[in-house]
């Protein structure tokens, strides 16, 4: 990537007169009455840059708008704070140093460590995302701050809070259909629900991890604990908090627990959260069409044991302790242990004592 | 002991025969391995279960290790039926079920267990024993037992697809209790009452080697199981059971096995109990 910026950096392109040309007329006519909150440097930068016409064409015949509109930028989140020079810090004299672009990606690739002066915590946590690690191995298409946040006009982020699934969207438009559809998409996009999981709540926004890689499938039921063993959250839709301990002590569970414990990389996988619940397209349990609906477990039971029968899911809990009223047999038969296996051991302990007893009674 | 052996060289009888010991090796060995690689299992969210199943190999390794020495313990067993069956449908040999030499239960074992009793609370004599004492035949009906269940349960589990065919699923649920917590009871017992009543017990103390060498010295033999002893005296069968002394080497191997799986049976009986105190 360093190799494309310094090539970006040292051609130069046929725009550059054209834009000065351009620039100087445009100062002569331009109107005084733009953002009067503004700084002084951005007005005068808007001077140029207010024009709505302004644009450059690269010399891959994309164009670029240099229009900025005073107004969204004063109510921007920098708007009162950040002047121009604070992100284009290499232009702070007119006429511009001449800077030249193969297309577009690359002149929003030159800008991409501009943020990092002020925003240095989020940018080394997106160093160790997987849309970093795709940027350096030369993909440009991966997304940098400003391809989220915008740029002159980044709002509040979170605000409202569907806008985030939003964002992601713009690339990720299959998974954000299939999510808009589940039951945490719908209550956030239909009802405006903030209580529900946006992208950004399971993938985090800055050090997004790859979700594809083993280490993130065997702790994600962590992240679905998160709400789900929220026992004020829970309660709130009347919905188990005892599903991750339930998960836990099951065969799924302990072997997650095991493989992430380990140091070897496990050779087969065993189910997390999402591989019976489903991913972006989680359904409500309830719902006829959920995957862990009896009648349709068996086929979930099947993606991992394909030879599993009719009888098989009907060893499956649906997360509930077993007690005298849930799963009754199971419930005596582990209470029976607990009293029989203590009574077995004390009981033979005794005589062992009385033996010891006895013998040193006789000695 | 010193006196008799200045007198004469003691005389040794032959209590397990190679086969038996063999038998016993192999039910010890596996039966460690398949404690050391369930427990963690059974124990998934105690501190030192992953710890363990780590120092194996990590949990692919622990499965692996269960059910290798599953099978083994699983042949131990069948080979154990099968020579009992070879006794009494080919042989026609009822002793196996009566009789002095017979681990079925009589009851006389029942008198017996009585008036151990009463010798504990110092109103009796302590009774005269026979070949297998009331508590060793209890130890054979217990291993017996759980091999029987324990193992059942977890071919279950293994071969679940198989068994789920023609058994209903809540089954299952049923024997991961039963295979996890009378696996349990078997560690704890064999961890605690077998090492007491057979090695640490004040009469035998550190280790009864008789399961390695084969053999017990007269006086043991007068002293401990009296009845057998004056049984064989009258039928003049005791010269059918004479041997030689055991080796020193089997002595040591004996002395080196033993202390071993003791030591590892103990740490085990630590960790679950603190586990299961704990859960």
């Amino acid at each position: 990537m360093r190799t494309a910026l310094h090539k970006a950096r040292s051609t130069r392109g046929p725009a550059c007169g054209g834009i000065a040309l351009f620039v100087f007329f445009s100062l002569l006519f331009a109107p005084s009455s733009w953002g009067e909150k503004l700084p002084p440097e951005v007005e005068f930068c808007l001077s140029c840059h207010g024009q709505e016409a302004l644009e450059i064409v690269l010399p891959s015949g994309e164009k670029r708008s240099l229009y900025v509109d005073a107004g969204r930028f004063g109510r921007s989140v920098h708007g009162e704070k950040v002047g121009c020079t604070n992100c284009h810090s290499d232009i702070n004299t007119y006429p511009h140093p001449p800077r030249t672009f193969k297309n577009l990606r690359e002149f929003t690739v030159a800008y991409y460590e501009s943020c990092k002066g002020c925003h240095f915590d989020n940018y080394t946590k997106t160093l160790d995302s997987v849309h970093y690690t795709i940027l350096s191995r030369g993909n440009l298409k991966a997304p940098l701050c400003i391809d989220c946040h915008g740029a002159h006009y980044v709002a509040r982020p979170r605000v409202p809070k569907s806008s985030i699934s939003e964002t992601c969207a713009r690339c990720h438009k299959a998974i954000y259909e299939r999510y808009r559809q589940s039951v945490h998409g719908k209550a956030l996009s239909q009802d405006g629900n903030i209580d529900v999981p946006a992208c950004t709540d399971c993938h985090r926004s800055h050090n997004i991890e790859d979700p594809r890689t083993v280490s993130f499938h065997l702790k994600s039921p962590e992240l679905c604990a998160r709400c789900h063993s929220d026992e004020k959250l829970m309660k709130k839709y009347r919905l188990s908090t005892n599903v991750l301990g339930t998960y836990l002590t099951d065969f799924h569970g302990m072997t997650a627990s095991f493989y992430r414990k380990g140091q070897a990389a496990p050779a087969a996988l065993t189910a997390v959260c999402t591989d019976c619940h489903g991913v972006h397209d989680i359904l409500a349990v309830k719902d006829p069409r959920s995957s862990v609906m009896k009648a349709n477990l068996l086929r979930v039971c099947r993606k991992c044991h394909p030879t599993a029968t009719e009888n098989f899911p009907s060893a499956w809990l649906s997360h509930y302790e077993p007690s005298s009223e849930k799963a009754p047999l199971v419930y005596y038969v582990k209470l029976f242990y607990k009293i029989f296996i203590p009574f077995v051991i004390i009981g033979l302990v005794l005589q062992i004592l009385l033996h010891i007893w006895r013998l040193v009674v006789n000695r | 002991m010193r006196n008799e052996s200045l007198d004469r060289a003691p005389r040794y009888f032959l209590r397990f025969d190679l086969f038996h010991r063999l038998l016993h090796g192999f039910l010890m060995f596996s039966f460690l391995g398949l404690a050391a690689s369930g427990m963690p299992l059974r124990f998934n969210q105690a501190p030192w279960a992953a710890a363990l199943a780590n120092a194996m190999g990590g949990f692919g390794a622990v499965l692996f290790f269960h059910k290798t020495f599953a099978l083994i313990l699983t042949l131990c067993f069948l080979i154990h039926v099968g020579t009992l069956l070879r006794r009494v449908f080919i042989r026609h040999d009822v002793g196996v079920f009566f009789g002095p030499n017979s681990l079925v239960p009589q009851l006389n074992d029942f008198f017996e267990m009585l008036q151990h009793f009463r010798w504990f609370f110092g109103w009796g004599p302590r009774p005269r024993f026979g070949c297998f004492t009331y508590w060793e035949k209890f130890d054979y009906w217990a291993v017996f037992w759980g091999m029987l269940i324990i193992g059942t349960s977890g071919f279950m589990m293994w071969f679940s697809a198989f068994f789920g065919s023609f058994l209903p699923g809540w089954l299952f649920n049923i024997a991961l209790l039963i295979h996890a917590d009378e696996a349990l009871l078997a560690v704890w017992f064999i961890f605690t009452i077998h090492f007491f009543n057979s090695h640490l017990r004040p009469e035998k103390f550190p280790i009864d080697l008789v399961i390695f060498t084969g053999r017990v010295s007269e006086r043991e033999l007068r002293e401990e199981r009296p009845a057998e002893y004056e049984k064989r005296l009258a039928e003049k069968s005791l010269t059918a059971i004479e041997t030689d002394p055991p080796p020193l080497w089997l002595k040591n191997f004996g002395k080196l096995v033993g202390f071993c799986v003791v030591a590892c049976g103990f740490v085990l009986f630590g960790l679950t109990l603190f586990a299961f105190i704990t859960e």
